[in-house]
């Protein structure tokens, strides 16, 4: 990128994570985000850790500006503690890390452990690097977007530098962490091993195992720990074994289960054992101990990240609570949160994971590097590139593509009503991007749910996903009471596609592409102050069909990033079965274009 | 298509085996201070070293689970692609010459430096009560009711918050 002498008077931050998984960038200026995207998106590889340039090129071309204009640089992490913790480890485990070493030190050595060099060289960046600790990115990414002027702040995730969970408090632009749980005890590498158990890769499918858990027998109404919870469901009482659980939430787990710590598999021998069988064979058929395995470490999680929030609301007595971390994007676990924390309030970011904490860095950065005031809180999750109507019309032209354009934004509502209630699968690419690993209603596919077979027709000729895997509907702010046993007031990361709530008993036959096999489903809201087209769409639906909503699933192939530009998506969707595309203000039927077909399935990965 | 493709294998072949030979050269020269070899007028068991470095490498780095090299794209003119295709060759050779490299310097970095510091610190910590490493520790069931040895919370103080600029600064 070109060097020039800074000509913007605005502060501008970069916060940058990646090197792990779902590299991501995101721009602030002067305190408030502009862009934000995660890599995967542009690169088109699933979780992507590499260096984020694309990202980063995105958004500061987005602001017309360039890498001279920054004022800083925020790292999400402290790579050298995080190095110190990876060397004691394989000190602690000598000789049996002997592998996990030699997988790990070339890319330590030649670029984790030396971000500032990296930044350098890739960027042509040479002013300053601030380092912000894992988890305060994580809780920086929670609180300083958030709504709230206090709250109680719970992080949980695989593991950072040392800390795998922490809870602390927010209080204006202010964030600290007050106490933490360290490597190797982590819950989230807990449901990690039981994912990689279970036959699904890390990192990846922990969402596979929360959606496999209905399936398995337990009793949800009995309380965490109580021999009640676990009578049905032996898995339960052996999975405890593994964790000793405090009335404060904080826990230990007993290592000789778990073999991350030295080597390059996740469950032990041991846990094995416990758990009567080999890990399961990603090709091998799910059984009915795998579906109750997925249930006891659902019920465990939940118990734990349940005790250690009615900890923080206790300790910090905040009304309160901001979640992060990818324990957080656990949205059965965030169902129960206000029915039984205490709290009365919740707020999760769109990209709770790691990805958000280059949100979270750049955040911390402009609050406490810098000491500016916060500046600004997340309404929406539609922080990514966006397509004008002229970028996507030459893109039509170009490819010599077979569409039609709609005069009014009216029209073009009422034919995608009109072709969502006749039974079509349709692409709905619309605005900005979603920030995080939701489609939200910008890059998604939209279906009707109350056709019988819609889950059997999306899984057969668009996703080919396991069948276990729900979908999830999409519905308007004002008619979720309707539908759904949700939390009043409406909690906000429920926008986000962040909280599972039980349908109501007679709307679930009415809906049975989106109702799971436990009656839950994970809803979107859609409020028409963030996302009006969409939420016209829902309604004008409902009026179509008597009820106002939809299915909606991530725009992608399977094993791809959910789509970014106009040509990754009339890509998805002439591979798939995906019957027509709105892209912006136009539609793409794909049977109008035969000579661009192909099979998706060829590529389709996990 | 086929002719392309067995064009792009060829380039590919050639560039491998430049490789190849280069690497067999620098182990010629590197090795004739020393003595090593019958020098340059037998260059064939220089040549035989090489690709079992190389090869040693790939297999290496297979048992550590390493990706391939990525794909190169396939829309592309002819001679670009051909000029790819032996770039990739001979990426590939010394992928293997460079995996070989980084296990031996890395064992030697393991077994001398993680090893020996290891065994000092479990000598030192030996006998001291509470010392042993946490990742060895055995946790009491919770079903097996109350241990009196156990804490009584696994929470520990933090208080990272607000720090000094400097700090933020250091990547420590």
């Amino acid at each position: 990128m070109p060097i020039t002498a800074p000509t913007n008077p605005s502060i501008y931050i970069l916060g940058l994570s990646c090197h792990y998984h779902d590299a991501a960038a995101t721009l602030l200026k002067d305190g408030v985000v502009v862009a934000a995207a995660d890599e995967e998106r542009f690169s088109r590889l699933k979780h992507d850790p590499g260096f984020p340039i694309h990202a980063i090129t995105w958004c500061l071309q987005s602001q017309g500006i360039t890498v001279a204009d920054l004022s800083l640089v925020a790292w999400y992490e402290k790579p050298f503690v995080k190095f110190e913790r990876i060397l004691r480890s394989h000190l602690e485990n000598f000789p049996r890390g002997f592998k996990t070493f030699q997988m790990a030190m070339p890319s330590w050595l030649s670029e984790k452990i030396r971000v500032r060099s990296v930044i350098r060289k890739r960027l042509g960046y040479r002013g300053d690097v601030a380092y912000i600790d894992h988890h305060l990115s994580h809780a920086a990414g929670a609180f300083l977007p958030s709504p709230y002027r206090e709250a109680a702040i719970v992080t949980v995730d695989g593991v950072g530098e040392w800390t795998t969970t922490a809870y602390g408090i927010g209080r204006d632009s202010a964030v600290e962490l007050l106490k933490d749980i360290r490597f190797p005890h982590s819950l989230g590498l807990l449901y990690s091993s039981i994912t990689a158990y279970l036959g699904f890769t890390v990192n990846n499918s922990e969402y596979k195992v929360m959606g496999l858990s209905p399936y398995g027998r337990m009793d949800r109404s009995a309380e965490g720990g109580s021999p009640q919870a676990g009578a049905a469901n032996p898995y339960y009482a052996k999975l405890r074994q593994v964790i000793d659980l405090k009335p404060d939430g904080s826990y230990c787990l007993d290592m000789g289960y778990f073999a991350y710590q030295r080597s390059d598999r996740m469950p032990s021998e041991k846990l094995c054992r416990l758990l009567e069988g080999d890990i399961r064979k990603p090709e091998a058929e799910l059984l009915p101990r795998h579906h109750d395995i997925a249930a006891a470490v659902q019920r465990i999680t939940e118990d734990v990240v349940l005790g250690m929030l009615r900890h923080a609301r206790k300790e910090t007595g905040c009304e309160n609570v901001v979640l992060s971390g990818g324990v957080a994007l656990n949205s059965v676990c965030n169902g129960r949160i206000l029915r039984q924390t205490g709290f009365k309030s919740v707020w999760i970011q769109p990209n709770a994971g790691d990805g958000g904490s280059s949100m979270g860095a750049a955040l911390q950065a402009h609050c406490s590097v810098l000491a500016q005031p916060r500046a600004w809180r997340l309404d929406h999750a539609y922080l990514g590139p966006a397509y004008t109507p002229g970028q996507v019309g030459a893109f039509l032209a170009t490819r010599n593509i077979k569409h039609t354009r709609f005069p009014s934004r009216e029209a073009l509502l009422a034919e995608a009503a009109r072709l969502l209630q006749a039974g079509r699968v349709v692409g709905w690419f619309q605005g900005h991007m979603e920030w995080g690993p939701r489609a939200l209603g910008a890059r998604s596919i939209l279906a009707n749910p109350c056709l019988p077979n819609m889950q059997a027709i999306l899984n057969d000729k668009v996703k080919h996903r396991e069948a276990f895997r729900p979908f999830a509907p999409a519905v308007c702010a004002d008619d979720a009471e309707t539908y759904f046993e949700c939390d009043l007031p409406l909690p906000t990361p429920a926008d986000f596609m962040l909280m599972v709530y039980p349908i109501r008993k007679e709307w679930r036959e009415r809906l049975p592409a989106v109702t799971h096999v436990d009656g839950s489903g994970r809803l979107q809201t859609v409020r028409r102050e963030t996302n009006p087209l969409y939420y016209d769409l829902i309604k004008d639906f409902g009026r179509l069909s008597g009820i106002p909503v939809l299915v909606n699933t991530s725009f992608n192939i399977r094993g791809e990033p959910i789509v970014c530009s106009p040509e990754d998506a009339y890509r998805c969707m002439m591979g798939t079965g995906i019957d027509c595309l709105f892209l912006e203000d136009a539609l793409i039927v794909r049977e109008d274009n035969p000579a661009d077909k192909w099979d998706a399935d060829a590529v389709a990965g996990d | 298509m086929t002719a392309r493709f067995i064009l792009g294998t060829l380039a590919r072949a050639g560039g491998f085996a430049a490789g190849w030979a280069v690497f067999t050269l620098a182990l010629l020269v590197a090795t004739r201070p020393m003595g090593l070899g019958p020098g340059f007028s037998r260059p064939l068991p220089y040549a035989i070293a090489a690709i079992i470095i190389s090869l040693s490498g790939h297999l290496i780095q297979r048992w550590l689970n390493e990706g391939a090299l990525p794909a190169a794209p396939a829309n592309q003119g002819l001679f670009r692609y051909i000029y790819r295709q032996k770039l990739r060759g001979l990426a590939l050779f010394f992928k293997g010459t460079a995996g070989f490299n980084n296990f031996i310097f890395l064992s030697i970095a393991y077994f001398i430096g993680i090893g020996l510091t290891s065994l000092f610190m479990r000598k030192e910590s030996s006998g001291k009560p509470g010392s042993r490493p946490a990742a060895k520790k055995s946790v009491p069931a919770a079903a097996t009711g109350v241990d009196p040895t156990m804490p009584s919370s696994y929470w520990r103080d933090l208080h990272v918050g607000k720090q000094d600029a400097d700090a933020y600064y250091r990547p420590y």
